[in-house]
């Protein structure tokens, strides 16, 4: 996936993600994990982008999750903007992306993310916060299977 | 590249800082917030219509039950405020009657048990086991009902105001002297009263009470009030048209005058 089409899936993927970020994720809460939509949709989205690419995707969506989080959005724009530099690194790898990477990927994304924002951002109390991360890394990467399964689609919509 | 856009990242953040200590929103987002809001809403409502959904489907049972049970507590509620509506109306109706000046006789109260509009009468609970006689008064808070007519050992018939069989003497205590005069039962809202006085001074809205010259219907029982007054040169008599104070369909007790 290329030019307007990525550019075009990243936009229509980062509106999308923060709308569900803002109105679904606290809604879909278990014990403290929520699925981070914009995690997600970096992670998947990071491994078909190019390393500047992929910086910007992160960037983008640090600024989105920091503006709708309403707080600590240097610690969101650090924080994702290597993530999605990160993530279109991997793709420099020769393989071929499948679901078990892509979730694989998202949910070590998360950890380190969410990891990293609380080294930049301490949070008040540290092990629920640990425990959240980890719950909502379990989701993510689950969530970020069928989400690779319809990008893939959607970059080339002969592959079966 | 990376490193610039972390730059920003951290200046800009300052810049959402400030504007947040200042208490209002940065441009980024409030431009996020706008662009995202529609998804979030639609997003939220489809969550919640599809979780309100699975739990219709999962607690139907429940659910129905529970709302058979709270239509027969609304209904028990309804009955029950119905309930106390009339029987508060009821404590006040006695409060009236036990208010009753008692006329230097003994009052029984009792319950309507019967009523025939068209015959003029009421039959009560009471008879001459609880020492009723023919020819009492009848009387309610509101005035004269009518008097005893048939009295039986547990039971007892009054013959009401409107009755055109009735007649007792009234007064316009209105006017001094009061002008006195014979009332007849026309309808169950009109009495007719003729004045022994042709030239008597009545005029609309006196009220008339009992004039007492009778063995058992004490004086100052209300009546009714003069609603309408003729005059009839031919036979030298004043008429007036009353108005029964007492609608005996409203009321539910009476006292006997005993």
């Amino acid at each position: 996936m290329k030019g307007v089409r990525l550019f075009s899936v990243i936009l229509i993927g980062l509106w999308l993600a923060g709308g569900c970020q803002e109105g679904l994720a606290p809604r879909l809460n278990l014990g403290g994990a929520s699925p981070d939509f914009l995690l997600i949709v970096l992670s998947v989205l990071g491994l078909y982008c190019k390393r500047r690419q992929g910086a910007f995707l992160g960037f983008a969506a640090g600024m989105i999750e920091g503006s709708l989080a309403g707080a600590n959005l240097s610690a969101y724009v650090l924080t994702r903007t290597i993530a999605g530099f990160a993530c279109a690194s991997i793709s420099h790898f020769e393989f071929e992306p499948n679901p078990f990477v892509a979730g694989a990927v998202t949910a070590v994304v998360t950890v380190l993310a969410n990891l990293g924002v609380m080294f930049v951002s301490p949070p008040g109390a540290i092990f629920p916060f640990v425990l959240a991360t980890i719950g909502s890394a379990v989701v993510n990467g689950v969530l970020a299977m069928p989400l690779h399964l319809l990008i893939r689609r959607l970059s080339d919509p002969y592959v079966r | 590249m990376l490193l610039g856009l972390c730059v920003f990242g951290i200046v800009y953040g300052r810049v959402q800082t400030a504007r947040r200590v200042s208490g209002s929103f940065d441009p980024v987002a409030r431009i996020v917030h706008g662009v995202s809001d529609p998804v979030a809403k639609l997003s939220g409502g489809s969550v919640d219509f599809l979780g309100d959904f699975a739990y219709g489907l999962t607690h139907a049972r429940r659910l129905t039950l529970e709302n058979e049970r709270m239509r027969q507590l609304l209904q028990a509620a309804t009955l029950y405020t119905e309930k106390t509506d009339q029987l508060t109306q009821e404590i006040d109706r006695l409060r009236g009657l036990e208010a009753l000046p008692d006329h230097k006789k003994q009052k029984v109260i009792t319950d309507i048990v019967g009523y025939s509009p068209y015959e003029n009468r009421i039959t009560l609970a009471v008879g001459s086991a609880q020492g009723i006689g023919v020819g009492m008064a009848v009387v309610c808070d509101q005035g004269l009902v009518g008097t005893v007519q048939i009295v039986d050992s547990h039971r007892c018939q009054v013959q009401l105001l409107s009755s055109a069989g009735l007649t007792l003497g009234a007064l316009d205590l209105t006017r001094n002297p009061p002008p006195e005069g014979l009332l007849n039962g026309e309808s169950t809202s009109k009495l007719g009263l003729v004045f022994l006085d042709p030239e008597a001074p009545v005029s609309l809205g006196d009220q008339i009470f009992t004039s007492g010259h009778s063995e058992h219907i004490p004086p100052g029982i209300l009546i009714g009030k003069v609603i309408a007054v003729d005059f009839n040169p031919e036979f030298g008599t004043r008429r007036a048209t009353v108005f029964p104070a007492v609608q005996v369909g409203r009321i539910r007790e009476v006292a006997i005058l005993k």
